[in-house]
């Protein structure tokens, strides 16, 4: 076991764990931060995706001594921006989630992409959120949330 | 109906706690407490459908309060109260329509009856709105909550008035889904996330062959990974708990262990060699004419032959339980489909009276009929009972997919003859599979299994002459089970394909010859308004093409047409247009939601879904060998909703069952080449 500090959510959290830990387990056993869902484990699906320095990262591929000093958001850290606030008043709005499974991962892939790209075009949105899985089929809502949440980021409504 | 005065609040159930209304799936109860809010028990599991939103909606119609007002709080396991609390077969709306209803117009009634007993004034001068009673012409007015004590002491109506469609306010209105928030900012709470003070992880490791056994297992070196705390040897497992998943996933990973040889290796190629061998011989009878043979007889019948795979239902949260077992308690989190029957079935395996289990059930990660089998929560408790912590046992995808309950396999054999107009004189249909139905209701079983022959017993289809016959075929060591469409799935993918063919052969337009042949005037709306709204005449470029099908199943009514691109070996989904006839709809928004996922799931099945066994092996296991449909892939769905006022019916389903036929049809339309075997793009 060894000792990492690491900042996520904008607070640095002390971690007492083996150095070779998905991220995934490390925010959902030892953190209480069980938003990022487990999936498949292997980087197939999406539903753990987390921000390493805004970049979408599959947690449960992600080991914990890879951190070191980068900042990590979670889906509980996402409504701390304006763009991360924006996007879940869009995924309500259009009423996205079904079982709701993979919507952390659904939004924080969205989030990524829309801080990009914040005009997607629907090639970009396929391009950007082919990674998340979705067994309930929301994938129509899906698109339609992000460009109604990029139309917002623009002050259009 | 019954009223009951308990803390300080207005009680109403749907039934008094009888044996026989128990069963009657009147699950509801509702609370209005002294602030006015109001709590309405659940007995359902969400598992996506919406149904909380959609049962929210039908009791504040009938009680006049805002959706707001209501919270939902889930039922604890209490089968004498609440019935089996199952959820499945597309049932909870539109058996809980009436008994919902009911119990909102009776606690309306009874909070009107107390505020004019209060005033001195006639009960039919006092108006309900929003959670208020008011008595227009003295201007007075009373919160629910301020009636809430008093009206628990007066008799519920016997048959209280429910309102007329005209009046509603809330029902049929398209509504925002009232649990959406903790689906976006990461707090919902589903069985996997459940942590008891206490509680360690357990994996277990399976025979990498179905059916495997343990024979040795050297668990030393899992024993010296930091963190794992006990390795079980089980009969069919080895488990390895400790104090964290990755701890537990490593430990695993660590033991050797030699397992036997399957009593029965199971092999694809045997599976469809003897389920299609099977249609070649009569089985039991679901449907028969009188004149049939005599009609059958005569010679020259179009045949087709159709292949349906085993199917894993890989909901996104893979199966998990949280089990603590004491000497006179056990407690469950997890998030199950059938509540009452798991808390039965680990009453028996740990010979506790059933009040000693309680299960707390929460929102399903998925479920899609996966969440119906109680397996994972009895792996869960053998583990729990044998040390003195609570466990969570997590399968790891691998697991959720090797250890599926699969949707059986399926040889469907037909066989029609048409007349000079093409209509079907003599139609013979044999089914070859396993029997679900015969596993869990044994004594229900007489050879046909009623959910095989579902819709396929009897067609939409004006037939003359008609025999259906079901063959019972299980594959030795396979434990197969429900998936979402169930006995209606398999059924409407060979009849909607085999219509499509006899139109080709009859030489006329698939919609027409549909419509030549069905007299239900729903199942024509459904028909005549998906044409309508995917331009059906109007051709397409070469490569191109679209499919129908149209079923009438789970009380409704529903029409698909598939527009297709077929070309290297790939088939691209470009649209799909879906119209239902569902009855009175009570959410609009869920209505679309369901069909369009609905869709998408049969769509992703009916493309690459098939789980194979090779010298006992399973040859899948993780969506890179088991790929489900994503977003690149997903066309867009339109979804046509026929206005009506019957009674609602169910929807989670439907639209899963037309997409497979569609598909196929779609292709043979684009290509002109018929495939009758699932899934299509392997067939390409």
């Amino acid at each position: 076991m060894s000792i990492f500090h690491i900042s996520i959510n904008g607070k640095v959290r002390r971690v007492d764990a083996e150095p070779e830990t998905p991220m995934l387990w490390v925010l959902r056993d030892e953190l209480d931060l069980p938003g990022a869902r487990f999936g498949c484990g292997a980087g197939l699906c999406g539903a753990c995706t987390i921000h390493v320095d805004g970049a979408p990262l599959r947690a449960c591929i992600t080991p914990l001594n890879a951190i070191g000093a980068s900042k990590v958001t979670t889906i509980e850290g996402l409504g701390d921006t304006r763009l991360g606030r924006i996007l879940q008043e869009a995924w309500l709005a259009e009423d996205v989630a079904q079982c709701g499974y993979c919507q952390s991962g659904q939004l924080m892939s969205a989030a990524s992409l829309l801080a990009a790209t914040p005009a997607p075009s629907d090639e970009d949105i396929d391009q950007a959120m082919s990674g998340n899985i979705c067994r309930c089929g929301a994938y129509p809502r899906i698109r339609k949330a992000i460009h109604r949440a990029a139309n917002a980021l623009r002050g259009k409504s | 109906m019954s009223g009951l005065a308990v803390g300080g609040g207005l009680y109403v159930a749907a039934a008094t706690p009888t044996k026989a209304q128990a069963q009657a799936v009147l699950n509801a109860f509702v609370r209005i407490k002294p602030d006015g809010s109001v709590g309405l028990t659940l007995a359902r599991a969400e598992m996506g459908q919406g149904v909380s939103t959609s049962l929210t909606m039908i009791l504040a119609e009938e009680l006049d309060v805002p959706l707001s007002r209501v919270s939902i709080e889930q039922a604890p396991s209490d089968i004498a109260r609440y019935g089996a609390q199952a959820t499945g077969g597309s049932t909870s709306v539109a058996s809980s329509y009436e008994a919902l209803r009911k119990v909102g117009a009776a606690a309306r009634e009874m909070l009107v009856a107390e505020a004019a007993a209060r005033w001195g004034v006639a009960p039919d001068t006092c108006e309900t709105r929003d959670g208020l009673v008011r008595h227009p012409a003295s201007g007075r007015g009373l919160t629910y909550g301020d009636l809430a004590e008093g009206a628990a002491q007066r008799p519920p109506p016997p048959s209280p008035a429910l309102k007329t469609p005209d009046q509603f306010r809330i029902i049929g209105k398209p509504t925002t889904r009232l649990d959406g928030r903790a689906r976006v900012d990461g707090s919902v709470r589903y069985g996997i996330d459940a942590a008891p003070p206490g509680v360690r992880i357990a994996l277990a490791a399976y025979s990498p062959k179905f059916g495997g056994k343990v024979e040795r297992v050297d668990e030393r070196e899992a024993l010296k990974v930091a963190g794992v705390s006990k390795v079980l040897r089980l009969d069919d497992s080895v488990v390895v708990i400790a104090r964290n998943t990755f701890a537990a996933l490593k430990g695993r990973e660590a033991l050797k262990i030699t397992w036997t040889e399957p009593e029965h290796p199971i092999d694809t190629k045997a599976v469809f060699a003897a389920l299609e061998a099977a249609t070649r011989t009569p089985g039991a009878t679901a449907a028969q004419t009188s004149g049939v043979e005599a009609a059958l007889a005569g010679g020259g019948l179009y045949e087709a032959v159709y292949h349906q795979p085993f199917l894993a239902h890989a909901p996104m949260e893979p199966m998990n339980c949280v089990a603590q077992v004491r000497a006179d308690l056990c407690e469950i989190w997890t998030g199950t489909q059938v509540m009452g029957a798991a808390q039965k079935a680990v009453a028996t395996a740990l010979s506790l009276p059933l009040d000693k289990v309680v299960i707390h059930n929460r929102p399903l990660g998925g479920a899609f009929g996966r969440r119906l089998e109680p397996d994972a929560i009895l792996a869960c408790v053998e583990v729990a009972r044998q040390v003195d912590h609570p466990v969570k046992m997590i399968w790891t995808r691998e697991d959720d997919i090797r250890r599926d309950r699969f949707r059986p396999a399926y040889v469907d054999r037909l066989e029609a003859r048409l007349d000079a107009d093409g209509r079907p004189l003599a139609w013979r249909h044999r089914i070859a599979g396993s029997s679900i139905i015969a596993r869990l209701y044994p004594q229900a079983f007489k050879g046909v299994d009623a959910d095989a022959v579902e819709c396929a017993q009897n067609p939409i289809y004006r037939l003359r002459e008609r025999q259906v016959e079901f063959n019972r075929v299980e594959t030795p060591g396979l434990t197969t089970s429900w998936w979402r469409g169930v006995g209606a799935l398999r059924s409407t993918f060979v009849l909607e394909s085999f219509i499509d063919e006899l139109a080709v052969k009859a030489g006329q337009d698939p919609a027409a010859f549909r419509r030549g042949l069905i007299d239900d005037p729903r199942l024509a709306g459904v028909l005549d308004r998906v044409l309508a709204l995917m331009n059906w005449s109007t051709p397409l470029p070469a490569g191109r093409g679209r499919g129908l099908a149209i079923q009438h199943a789970f009380k409704s009514y529903g029409a698909m047409i598939v527009e297709v691109s077929v070309g290297q070996g790939r088939i691209k989904v470009d649209k799909v247009g879906c119209a239902v006839d569902c009855g009175l709809a009570i959410n609009p928004r869920g209505v679309e939601a369901q069909v369009q996922g609905g869709a998408l799931f049969g769509l992703s099945a009916a493309l690459t879904g098939e789980i194979t066994f090779a010298e006992g092996a399973i040859e899948q296991s993780n969506f890179d060998s088991y790929p489900v449909m994503r977003m690149n892939e997903a066309p867009s769905i339109a979804v046509a909703l026929i206005d009506s006022q019957a009674a609602p019916g169910g929807l989670g389903e439907l639209p899963t069952i037309l997409a497979a036929p569609a598909l196929a049809n779609a292709v043979a339309a684009a290509t002109g080449r018929r495939l009758r075997r699932l899934p299509l793009e392997a067939q390409l």
